[in-house]
Order: structure tokens, then C-alpha cells, then sequence
């Protein structure tokens, strides 16, 4: 089960691919963002050689490991950055547009110093700033809408008040 | 798909018939392609899924060849799967939303 303080370890992740476990080692920030390139073979990319030659092996020996590697990339993104998955990617590609870097490296925020978790907290704080509670909802909004086909992976916390869901899209849309 | 469907494609000199590559299959060889593993796994893979294309008998005659140095990895690896994905694509329709 993911831990509350992921974000800030700095300890390996595990993957299973047909049926074998697989530690990931622990990579800075920096190792993540790149590896945001080939999102679904996050795991092999993020492996040691080693292992990574074993999870090819077992690619080639079973045809059904090549959605299980998709899927545990997708799943240690989310647990390593402490959030939904897709919420990490999208900090994660914010943080190297020309700007957002810009203001992160002035700051002394070094991606290969950070664990993702810390990084992606550093680039919500900075994208957030000086925003005021609307403008904070919609960002929030806009982060946590999942992606195309992951759609059911929404969780929208349960149980959500009618009225409550109301007033938050009246609040998030201006509409009254 | 259909099972009578095959590709013919040269290897120096000599035809053979490929069935269309399953897409899971095609998929499988770009991820251990893209995963940056070793060279070898990459063949491997490569030609695991063009061995079942191939046929037994077929698949023999060509590592027979690999094997003797008359073809070379290269043809194998890169030219023949290429071609074959390439064939095949060539084949499929267009998607329906396509303009």
C-alpha cells in the first residue's frame, strides 16, 4: 500500500510482470521526467540493465506482460509522485517547459537532486502561487481530469454530496 | 483474420510466405525494441514472433541460412520484420474518420 510520506522516500519500487517481481531502484526526478518519453515501458526504463534484459525476457515468453508492464509503469508513477498518475505526468512535462524550469532551478529545486514525488510537489506550489481559491480549484480541476480510456480510474472520493458537487461546479464554472 | 492470407517477401534471393503479424505481436517487438534492453533481446524477440509467421519449416530453412552466413542478422532483424509491418499496413484500410 502506498504510503502517505512516499513523495519524500527515497527507497525502491516494485513491479510485477508475469509473475515476477521486480525492484526498481530508486531514480532522481530528472530520471523520471525523461523516462515520461516512453510512459509505458516506464518500468524498463527506470530497471537496471539487468533487469531490464529480465523484463524483455519475459516480454518475449509471454505475449499478456507487455499490458502488465504498461500498467505497473502507470501504477510506481502514481506511487512514487504520491498522486494519480497522469496528475505526476502532466507536473512532471510542466515542469521542463522553458518557464516553470526556470523559476525551479532559481529557486535551488534540482531534478536530480529531488525524488518525483518532491518534484511534482515543487511544481504544483509554483503553478499555484498567488492563485486565489477558484483559480486553485480550476487548476485542481484541470490536473485531476484523467485521460482518454482511464477514465474509470477517476476517483471522485465516493459518496460526493449531490448539492455539495452543485455547488463546487456552479463555484469552479462561475455559474451561479 | 483471415488464415489464408500470407505475404510473400524476398530473403536474398529466395521467396517465402509470411502470415500477417498478430498487432499484439507487432507490439511486443517495438517494446523490447524501445526499452533500450540489450541488442540480443531485441533479436530475440524479433525473431520469435517472425518464426511463428514463418511456419516451422520455413523458419529451419532461414536460420539454416542465418546459421551458414549466407543471410545476416540484419536481414533478419531489421529488413525482413520491417517489410512485413510495413506490408502489412499497407494492406489495412483506412481508419473510418480518416479524411
Amino acid at each position: 500500500m502506498p504510503s502517505d510520506f512516499a513523495p519524500i522516500l527515497r527507497e525502491p519500487v516494485t513491479v510485477t510482470v508475469a509473475g515476477t517481481r521486480i525492484s526498481i531502484p530508486y531514480q532522481p526526478a530528472a530520471v523520471w521526467a525523461k523516462g515520461l518519453e516512453r510512459l509505458s515501458l516506464l518500468a524498463a526504463v527506470l530497471a537496471g540493465p539487468d533487469d531490464r534484459d529480465r523484463i524483455a525476457d519475459l516480454l518475449i515468453e509471454h505475449p499478456h506482460a507487455v499490458n502488465e508492464l504498461r500498467t505497473e509503469s502507470l501504477r510506481i508513477l502514481g506511487e512514487a509522485a504520491g498522486r494519480k498518475w497522469w496528475e505526476a505526468g502532466r507536473l512532471l512535462s510542466t515542469s521542463v517547459q522553458p518557464e516553470v524550469l526556470g523559476r525551479l532551478v532559481l529557486a535551488n529545486v534540482d531534478p536530480w537532486q529531488r525524488s518525483v514525488g518532491e518534484w511534482c510537489a515543487a511544481v504544483y506550489a509554483l503553478c499555484v502561487k498567488g492563485q486565489d481559491e477558484k483559480g486553485r480549484i480550476r487548476f485542481d480541476f484541470s490536473l485531476s481530469i484523467p485521460p482518454a480510456d482511464h477514465e474509470d480510474e477517476w476517483d471522485d472520493g465516493g459518496g460526493l454530496d449531490p448539492a455539495a458537487a452543485m455547488a463546487a461546479v456552479s463555484q469552479m464554472t462561475g455559474k451561479r | 483474420m483471415g488464415d489464408d492470407k500470407y505475404y510473400t517477401i524476398q530473403i536474398k534471393g529466395t521467396a517465402y510466405r509470411f502470415a500477417p503479424l498478430q498487432e499484439d505481436d507487432v507490439t511486443r517487438v517495438v517494446t523490447v525494441i524501445n526499452m533500450s534492453a540489450s541488442p540480443l533481446k531485441s533479436l530475440k524477440v524479433i525473431m520469435k514472433v517472425l518464426s511463428g509467421s514463418a511456419g516451422a519449416e520455413q523458419w529451419d530453412a532461414i536460420t539454416d541460412r542465418l546459421i551458414s552466413g549466407e543471410v545476416s542478422v540484419e536481414d533478419i532483424s531489421g529488413k525482413l520484420f520491417k517489410k512485413l509491418v510495413e506490408r502489412q499496413k499497407a494492406d489495412q484500410p483506412a481508419p473510418a474518420d480518416a479524411e
